[in-house]
């Protein structure tokens, strides 16, 4: 009697769990999750992997500025900004606001691309 | 019959309770390890016999390494006065001396840095040139082989010979009597030309470069203060605007502050050779 009681118990157990999860896929990707996914397209679209190494953005992975790997354990941008996600979409949009003779071009970003640019840099760990 | 059968069977029983026996010291290490079981505080002193075993370890190493350094014919006074210099700039910190307390980051350490009052018994003159120039590792104490060059270490050396017959009042006196020498650094240390790759590798780690920068094909933290220093090779610019050529990269190692004021990266005092080494180092990593 006891084992059938505790095989009832795990089936529940199953059954709510993979409610739970089949709810989750159905939701589909957060919010959080879309952001990264634009910001992953919009680097592609700006072709920054023509300067700079990226994983998971395709391009021919240069190397003309340094490599943009484990980008969110990155504590400096550029040598002297802190890494934040907002100080990051700034840089992008117009690098030489913060060091004039930098060779990284502003290549005409938006606000919103370069806000998902930097959700993408810092999904890198 | 039966007695013929039983001796392989022994034999595979033996086998089978020795990978039995090493398996369950492996999961009761990996347990200790992953479990977070280890302290690492250094306010833990080790078991005694780990001591004995690192103790045993260090001297067995430090001889064998010291074994063919032979010590320069004669130490003179001005050598002991030189050396006593370099003891009170780089050494008492944390070592003390006759009368003076170790610094208190010093007496935090783990291992402490012992008396150098005892080092003369402990050790040949050559085992402490070794020791001053190389260093130990997983100790504090730092290699100064990039720092001071063999003569300035011989002197030290030479010190330390005396030290032993200075009680504190002779100590402080030294200090009138040493007044005419400094402990300087050379500028000469490394090779000259082109760079050596090989010799930058190991002088990168003397500069401390791994403590921000992950550096292809070095071990090190996985810290990310400065940008990867991965597939250098291929690097177009460094700096952020600097195009990449190796005397480039030598100005910005030895002056990043004036190059690009307000950077992170601090000055690190790099020898230019050290520098040119280093250079060709990293622009060979793919």
């Amino acid at each position: 009697m006891r084992s059938i009681a505790w095989a009832v118990v795990a089936a529940a157990a199953l059954a709510l769990g993979m409610g739970a999860w089949t709810t989750a896929r159905v939701a589909g990707p957060s919010d959080a999750a879309q952001q990264i996914e634009a910001g992953r397209k919009a680097l592609e679209a700006h072709a920054c992997g023509v300067c700079h190494h990226i994983p998971g953005v395709r391009g021919p992975q240069a190397a003309v500025g340094p490599p943009l790997t484990a980008y969110a354990r990155r504590i400096y941008i550029a040598g002297r900004l802190p890494n934040t996600e907002e100080q990051l979409a700034r840089w992008i949009i117009e690098p030489g606001a913060f060091i004039p003779d930098t060779a990284m071009p502003a290549v005409g970003v938006s606000e919103d691309e370069a806000r998902a640019m930097a959700a993408f840099l810092h999904s890198l760990r | 019959m039966p007695v013929v059968r039983s001796r392989p069977l022994i034999r595979r029983r033996g086998l089978l309770a020795l990978a039995g026996l090493v398996a369950g010291i492996g999961l009761v290490a990996a347990g200790v390890l992953y479990g977070g079981y280890y302290d690492v505080a250094a306010t833990e002193q080790h078991l005694r016999p780990t001591f004995r075993l690192l103790e045993i370890g260090l001297r067995e190493s430090v001889q064998r390494r010291a074994r063919d350094i032979r010590a320069p014919a004669m130490l003179t006074q001005a050598d002991v006065e030189r050396g006593f210099r370099c003891f009170q700039t780089h050494c008492a910190q944390c070592h003390g001396a006759p009368g003076i307390a170790p610094a208190a980051f010093a007496r935090g350490l783990l291992p402490v840095p012992t008396s150098l009052s005892q080092a003369q018994r402990d050790w040949r003159p050559a085992e402490l040139f070794w020791i001053t120039k190389y260093g130990i590792k997983m100790t504090a104490m730092p290699a100064w082989g990039h720092r001071l060059d063999d003569t300035t270490l011989w002197s030290i050396v030479a010190f330390l010979e005396r030290l032993p017959e200075l009680n504190a009042q002779d100590y402080r006196s030294m200090d009138r009597e040493a007044a005419a020498y400094a402990c300087e650094g050379p500028d000469a240390v490394g090779s000259a030309g082109p760079g050596d790759a090989r010799r930058g590798k190991t002088a990168l780690l003397q500069y401390g470069c791994t403590a921000c920068h992950v550096i292809g094909g070095v071990v090190g933290p996985p810290v990310h203060v400065g940008p990867p220093l991965t597939g250098m090779a291929a690097r177009k610019y460094i700096a952020g605007n600097l195009p990449h050529t190796q005397e480039n990269m030598v100005r910005w190692l030895l002056a990043p502050q004036a190059l690009r004021p307000g950077t992170a990266m601090p000055e690190l005092g790099l020898t230019e050779a050290d520098a040119r080494d280093i250079a060709a180092y990293l622009a060979q990593i793919e």
